[in-house]
C-alpha cells in the first residue's frame, strides 16, 4: 500500500493506541469514507489489539454498556459518535458522560468520529468526558492516495479540473461556471469528457457539476505548478466581477450583492489553494478585502487586505523596478490604512498612509505625466489629511487638503470629461470644507460645499444610475445642511437634510446590504431630529432621533467593531438624552440615555485614543450628567 | 505505580482519571499553593483540628448538634477528586470521621437524578461500610427503620401496581440478626436505587413516596445516623459520620444540579449529618444563596503566577515534583522542557498531564527523550485543538476579559464567563476572581489573530 495521506496524523494515532489504556480520541472529519479506511489501516498497523467497532446509533445506553463491558483492554471505534448530539439523544448523551469514570476504570480505549461541523458541540454535550481527551485529530478528505492519475487526460481536460480543484467542493451550476469561464473553447464537450471519466459529477436536476474531494485534491498535487496558469481566467473574471466603487461605499459594480457573495466564496477558495506570489492574487485578495469592507466585516477585510500587501511586497522586492507593483503596494497601503481607521487604529492608519504617500511620490516623480500616480498620489494627501483631522491636527489636515485639491484640480482641468477626476476634485472640496467647518471658518466651507455640491450633481445628473454619484449628491446636501444650521439658518438646513434624506433612503432601500447607506439614511435622521428640535417641531425630532437610533444599533449590534458605528450610537443616545433634558420633563430617559451614551464613549476613548473627538465628547456628556438633578 | 523510566512507560504514568491518594507514590501535595485555598479552611468548617501526632481530630462534644455541610466548588480537572480522597484517608480515624464516600456518578443512574436518590444511596453506602466494619448498631432502631422502609415500599408498591408497573419486591421473613436486619436494609436501599433507575414514571412514584413523609424520612434517617454515631464512638471506631459524595457536577443538566441544590435546600437543610458535596462550577454565582443551608469553598487550579505576573517559585517546584515522580528527569532533554510544560499546564494538573502524554508521542523513541522541540509542537498543537471550540462570540468575550486582565480588574461570574471555564479556555485562581486565559489556547493562530492581534 503507498504512503497514505495523513501519514502524520496516523502515525501519532498508533503512537497513541499502541498502550492498553483508557484514551478517550476525538477524529473530525469531512469524508464518508475515513472510518473504514482508518479502521484498515488501525488493523493493519497495530495487529496486536483487538479492535471493535461499535455503532451507537438507536442503540439504548445499557446495550452500549453491555457491549464496552466486554471491551476490556480493547479499542473501541464507534463511526458515528455524534449521534449522540442530537436533540433527541440528550439523555443517553448525558449517561454517556456520566459513566466517564466507569469507562476509564475498564481502559477502554474510545475513538470516537465526530463530522467537523460538529466538533464544537462536544465539550457542551459531555463535558466530563472531554475533560479526559487524550487526542483530537482532523481528517479532511480521505486517507488513502488516489488510485487515478491525471496521465489519461488532456490539456483542456486538465485546466477543466484545476479550476474545479481550487473552488470549494460544492456543486457549481452551468450558468455560473460559464460566467467565470467566458469564452472558453469546447467547454461543454471537455465537461462531458471528464464527466464520462468519473472526475466530475453532473446533477440534471440542478443543472450543477461537482468535483469530489479526492479528485480535487490530486489535482492539486499533480498540477501543482500549473494551477495558476489554468486558473488565470477564472480569477481575472473574479477580479472583474467583484469589481467596485472606488468611493467609501464600496458598492459592486458588476455583481448583485447575493452574487458577490458567492463569488468572494470562490475567490476565498482560490486564495486558500493557490500561494504564490502573483499580482493577479493580489488584486483578488484585494477584491475580497473590499467584499468584507462593504458588507461590514472589518476584521476579515483586515486578513485580506494584509494578504493582498504581503503579495505586492514579494513582488516588488523581486521587481523592484516594475512600476505596476509598485503602484499596486501602494494601493495596498491605502487599503490597510482605511481599514485601520475604522477599526480606531489611526496611529497604525497614519503609519500606512505615509508608506502609501512615499510611494506614490516616488513614482509621481519618476513619472510626472502618468495621471494615474498623480491621481494616487493626491488621494494618499487626502487620507493623511483625514487621519490628522481626527487625530485633531487641523492645520496638518488643511496642508494636506489643499495639496490634494490642487493636484486633482489639475487632474480634472487637463481632463475635463474624466469623472474620476471630477469626482476627485469634489471630494477634495468636501475635505477642505469640512476642515474650514472644524476650524469655525463657515462662509469658506459654505463656499467648498457649494462647489462640491455643483460638481457631485453635475455628475449624478450625467450618471443617474451611478450609485456613488447618488451617494456624494446626498453627502453635499448633508454638509450643506449642517453649515446652514450652524450658520442660523434653519429652514435652509432643513431643506438640504430632506434632500440627504430621500437620496440616502433610496440607496438604502436597493441596497440594504451596504453598511455605508445603512448608516448615512441614520445621520440624515439625527440631522434632520436635530433641526426639527431646534425649530420646536418636538414629536417630529423625537420621531427621527428615534428612528437614527434604531438603525445605529443595528449597525452597531452588528459589527462592535466598528468605530464609526459606535461612536454613531452614542450620539444617538446623546440626542435622545438633551432632547429629553431639554424638552420633555423625564429625568430618568435623560440619565439613562447619557449613561448610555458614556458607556460607549468611554469604551472608544480606550480603544481608539487616537480619536480627539472621542474623548471630547466623553467629556461632554459627563459634564451633563453631573448636571442633572439627583434622581 | 512506579515511575517511568522509558518513554513506552509514560502512557501508564500520566493518566488523567485515577485520583491520587496520600499513599501513592506519586502524590504531591499542593497545600496552600490554591491562592485562597487553604486545608486548613476545611477543617475548620469540619470542626477539626491536628492534634500533637499531626493527625485529626474531631471536636465531638462542642459539636453535638453542629453538622456541617459543605459544598466544594472547582473546575473540572482541578484534583478535587484526589483532594477528597486525601480527605478521606486523613479524616477516617477513631478520633476523628467515620467516612462514607459515594461517587454519584458511578454508582448511581443519574437520568433525572433528584436529592432523594442521592440520600438513599447515602444510606445504602452508611449501610454496607457499617455492615462491613461489624458495627453493632442498637438492632432496635434498624428494625424501626427497616419497618418504616418496608412501609413506605408497600404505599410504592400499590401506586405502581395501579399504574401497571412492576413492583419492588419485599422481604416477608422476620429477620433474626443484626446481620441480616443490614442485609435486608441493604437490599431495600438496592431495590430502591434499581427503582429510582428504572422508568421516569417508577422512580417518581418511589420519590414522591419519600418527598411526602420526607419529615418523617428525615426524622428515620437522622436517628439513624445519631444511633450509628453513638455506636461509633463506644466502639472507637470514630466520633462521627462523614459523608463524602462526589460526582455531582457530573449529574444531568445544569437545570437539574440547580434544582437539587437550590430547590431542595430546604431538604437538605433537614439532614444532620456531615456531608461534604462538590459542587458544579457554575452555581457559584449561587453562592450567597448557599451560604443560608451550608459552607462553600472555591477549590481553584494551582497558581503558577501571581497577577502581576509574578512566578509562584514554591508551586513550580512542586509540579517540578509531580513530573518527576511519575517521568524519570533523563527522558527530558533538559530542566527547561519540563519548566516550559509546567507553564504552559495553567495550574492544572490535568492539562499538565496531557502535555506531557502527547509530547511523549512525538518524542523520538530512538532518541528516547522528550526534547524541547516535541514540547514546542505539542503546545502549538493542544493551543489550535481549544481554539478549535470556540465561536466567534467567545472571541470578542476574550477581547474584553484580556483588557480586564491586563487592567487587574476582578472578573465575576457570568453565564458567558461560565462557558469558557466549562470550555477549559479560562481558569481561575484564589477565590474566583483572578482568571486568566489558558496559556495553552494564547498560542493557537486564532487567539493571536482573533484577540491579540485586533486589539
Amino acid at each position: 500500500m503507498s504512503e497514505p495521506l495523513h501519514s502524520d496524523q496516523l502515525n501519532l494515532l498508533a503512537r497513541a493506541l499502541r498502550q492498553k489504556s483508557f484514551h478517550f480520541i476525538i477524529i473530525g472529519y469531512d469524508h464518508p469514507d475515513i472510518f473504514p479506511e482508518i479502521s484498515a489501516w488501525l488493523r493493519e498497523h497495530l495487529p496486536d489489539r483487538p479492535i471493535r467497532e461499535l455503532p451507537v446509533s438507536d442503540k439504548t445506553f445499557q446495550e452500549i454498556q453491555n457491549i464496552l463491558i466486554q471491551a476490556y483492554h480493547d479499542i473501541v471505534l464507534i463511526p458515528d459518535f455524534d449521534w449522540f448530539f442530537k436533540q433527541e439523544n440528550e439523555n443517553i448523551s448525558i449517561t454517556f458522560n456520566q459513566h466517564r469514570d466507569f469507562f476509564a476504570r475498564r481502559e477502554i480505549t474510545l475513538v470516537c468520529f465526530i463530522q467537523k461541523k460538529l466538533f464544537k458541540e462536544l465539550p457542551r454535550k459531555m463535558p466530563d468526558l472531554w475533560s479526559l481527551r487524550s487526542l483530537e485529530l482532523e481528517f479532511l478528505g480521505t486517507v488513502q492516495r488516489s488510485t487515478y492519475s491525471l496521465s489519461n487526460i488532456d490539456d483542456m481536460e486538465s485546466a477543466l479540473l484545476s479550476v474545479f480543484a481550487v473552488l470549494p467542493a460544492e456543486p457549481i451550476t452551468r450558468t455560473i461556471l460559464k460566467g467565470l469561464l467566458p469564452n472558453v473553447n469546447n467547454l461543454d464537450a471537455t465537461l462531458q469528457r471528464l464527466i464520462k471519466k468519473g472526475l466530475i459529477a453532473f446533477d440534471e436536476m440542478d443543472e450543477s457539476f461537482t468535483c469530489n474531494l479526492e479528485a480535487q485534491e490530486t489535482t492539486r498535487q499533480q498540477n501543482g505548478e500549473q494551477l495558476f496558469e489554468h486558473c488565470e481566467l477564472l480569477i481575472s473574471t473574479l477580479i472583474d466581477k467583484l469589481r467596485y466603487e472606488t468611493d467609501l461605499t464600496g458598492h459592486f459594480l458588476n455583481a448583485t450583492y447575493k452574487e458577490a457573495v458567492i463569488y468572494a466564496k470562490y475567490a476565498e477558495s482560490i486564495l486558500q489553494h493557490i500561494k504564490k506570489a502573483e499580482e493577479q492574487l493580489a488584486i483578488l485578495a484585494e477584491r475580497l478585502g473590499n467584499f468584507h469592507t462593504t458588507t461590514g466585516n472589518l476584521d476579515k477585510a483586515l486578513t485580506f487586505y494584509e494578504d493582498e500587501t504581503r503579495l505586492f511586497k514579494e513582488l516588488y522586492d523581486a521587481f523592484p523596478s516594475n512600476v505596476s507593483f509598485k503602484n499596486g503596494l501602494a494601493i495596498s497601503y491605502e487599503k490597510l490604512g482605511e481599514t485601520h481607521a475604522q477599526l480606531g487604529n489611526l496611529d497604525k492608519a497614519l503609519t500606512f498612509y505615509e508608506d502609501e504617500t512615499r510611494l506614490f511620490e516616488e513614482l509621481y516623480d519618476a513619472f510626472p505625466s502618468n495621471v494615474s500616480f498623480k491621481n494616487g498620489l493626491a488621494i494618499s494627501y487626502e487620507k493623511l489629511g483625514q487621519t490628522h483631522a481626527e487625530l485633531g491636527n487641523l492645520d496638518n489636515a488643511l496642508t494636506l487638503y489643499e495639496q490634494d485639491a490642487q493636484l486633482t484640480k489639475e487632474l480634472y482641468d487637463a481632463f475635463p470629461s474624466n469623472v474620476s477626476f471630477k469626482f476627485g476634485l469634489a471630494v477634495s472640496y468636501e475635505k477642505l470644507g469640512e476642515t474650514h467647518a472644524e476650524l469655525g471658518n463657515l462662509d469658506k466651507a459654505l463656499t467648498l460645499y457649494e462647489q462640491y455640491r455643483q460638481l457631485t450633481k453635475e455628475l449624478y445628473d450625467a450618471f443617474p444610475s451611478n450609485v456613488s454619484f447618488k451617494n456624494v449628491l446626498a453627502i453635499s446636501y448633508e454638509k450643506l445642511g449642517q453649515t446652514h444650521a450652524e450658520l442660523g439658518n434653519l429652514n435652509k438646513a432643513l431643506t438640504f437634510y430632506e434632500q440627504y434624506r430621500q437620496l440616502t433612503k433610496e440607496l438604502y432601500d436597493a441596497f440594504p446590504s451596504n453598511v455605508s447607506f445603512k448608516n448615512n439614511l441614520a445621520i440624515s435622521y439625527s440631522k434632520l431630529g436635530e433641526t426639527h428640535a431646534q425649530l420646536g417641531n418636538l414629536d417630529k425630532a423625537l420621531t427621527f432621533y428615534e428612528q437614527d437610533a434604531q438603525l445605529t444599533k443595528e449597525l452597531y449590534d452588528a459589527f462592535p467593531s466598528n468605530v464609526s458605528f459606535k461612536n454613531g450610537l452614542a450620539i444617538s443616545y446623546y440626542k435622545l438624552g438633551s432632547f429629553y433634558k431639554d424638552h420633555r420633563p423625564d429625568i430618568v430617559a435623560t440619565r439613562n440615555y447619557f449613561q448610555q451614551a458614556e458607556a460607549l464613549w468611554a469604551e472608544l476613548t480606550e480603544s481608539a485614543p487616537g480619536y480627539a473627538k472621542f474623548q471630547h465628547y466623553l467629556i461632554q456628556v459627563r459634564k451633563d450628567l453631573s448636571e442633572l438633578p439627583q434622581s | 505505580m512506579r515511575q517511568a523510566t522509558k518513554l513506552i512507560e509514560i502512557d501508564a504514568v500520566v493518566d488523567k482519571f485515577t485520583p491520587v491518594t496520600p499513599d501513592n507514590p506519586f502524590y504531591v501535595d499542593f497545600k496552600n499553593l490554591r491562592g485562597d485555598f487553604q486545608e486548613r479552611k476545611v477543617m475548620r468548617i469540619l470542626n477539626v483540628q491536628q492534634n500533637t501526632d499531626g493527625k485529626y481530630e474531631f471536636n465531638y462534644d462542642p459539636n453535638r448538634t453542629n453538622k456541617t455541610l459543605l459544598f466544594l466548588a472547582g473546575m473540572r480537572g482541578s484534583g478535587k477528586t484526589s483532594e477528597l480522597a486525601k480527605y478521606a484517608q486523613l479524616l477516617d480515624s477513631p478520633n476523628c470521621f467515620f467516612v462514607v464516600t459515594c461517587d454519584v456518578d458511578n454508582d448511581l443512574d443519574m437520568d433525572n437524578v433528584q436529592y432523594m436518590d442521592i440520600l438513599i444511596f447515602q444510606l445504602e453506602q452508611l449501610l454496607i461500610r457499617a455492615n462491613k466494619e461489624n458495627l453493632k448498631l442498637d438492632s432496635h432502631i434498624l428494625e424501626s427503620m427497616n419497618t418504616w422502609f418496608q412501609e413506605r415500599v408497600k404505599e410504592i408498591n400499590t401506586s405502581l401496581k395501579a399504574e401497571g408497573s412492576a413492583e419492588i419486591e419485599l422481604d416477608t421473613d422476620k429477620p433474626l440478626s443484626l446481620g441480616s436486619l443490614f442485609g435486608k436494609m441493604l437490599g431495600l436501599t438496592a431495590r430502591l436505587k434499581m427503582g429510582l433507575s428504572g422508568s421516569k414514571t417508577h422512580a417518581d412514584t418511589i420519590r414522591n413516596s419519600f418527598k411526602n413523609r420526607f419529615v418523617d424520612f428525615s426524622n428515620t434517617f437522622n436517628t439513624f445516623i445519631e444511633e450509628t454515631n453513638r455506636q461509633l464512638r463506644q466502639e472507637k471506631k470514630a466520633r462521627e459520620v462523614l459523608f463524602i459524595v462526589d460526582g455531582l457536577e457530573k449529574t444531568m443538566s445544569a437545570d437539574t444540579r440547580r434544582k437539587i441544590i437550590m430547590e431542595e435546600s430546604n431538604r437538605i437543610r433537614q439532614i444532620k449529618a456531615n456531608t461534604i458535596f462538590t459542587l458544579p462550577i457554575e452555581l457559584m454565582k449561587e453562592e450567597q444563596r448557599i451560604r443560608n443551608f451550608s459552607e462553600i469553598i472555591t477549590f481553584p487550579f494551582i497558581k503558577l503566577k501571581e497577577r502581576g505576573g509574578a512566578p509562584v517559585e514554591q508551586a513550580i517546584t512542586h509540579f517540578e515534583e509531580f513530573v518527576y515522580k511519575r517521568v524519570a528527569p533523563e527522558l527530558f532533554d533538559s530542566p527547561e522542557t519540563v519548566k516550559t510544560a509546567i507553564a504552559y499546564s495553567g495550574g492544572s494538573p490535568r492539562q499538565l498531564l496531557r502535555i506531557i502524554e502527547r509530547a511523549n508521542w512525538y518524542a523520538d523513541e530512538a532518541l528516547g527523550k522528550i526534547t524541547s522541540a516535541d514540547m514546542e509542537k505539542t503546545l502549538d498543537e493542544l493551543g489550535n485543538n481549544i481554539a478549535r471550540y470556540l465561536e466567534p462570540g467567545d472571541f470578542a468575550l476574550l477581547k474584553r476579559l484580556k483588557k480586564d486582565l491586563q487592567a487587574g480588574n476582578p472578573i465575576g461570574f457570568s453565564n458567558d464567563i461560565q462557558g469558557l471555564l466549562e470550555k477549559e479556555v479560562i481558569y481561575e485562581y484564589n477565590d474566583g476572581t483572578y482568571k486568566c486565559v489558558n496559556p495553552l489556547l494564547e498560542r493557537s493562530k486564532l487567539y493571536k489573530f482573533n484577540v491579540i492581534d485586533a486589539q
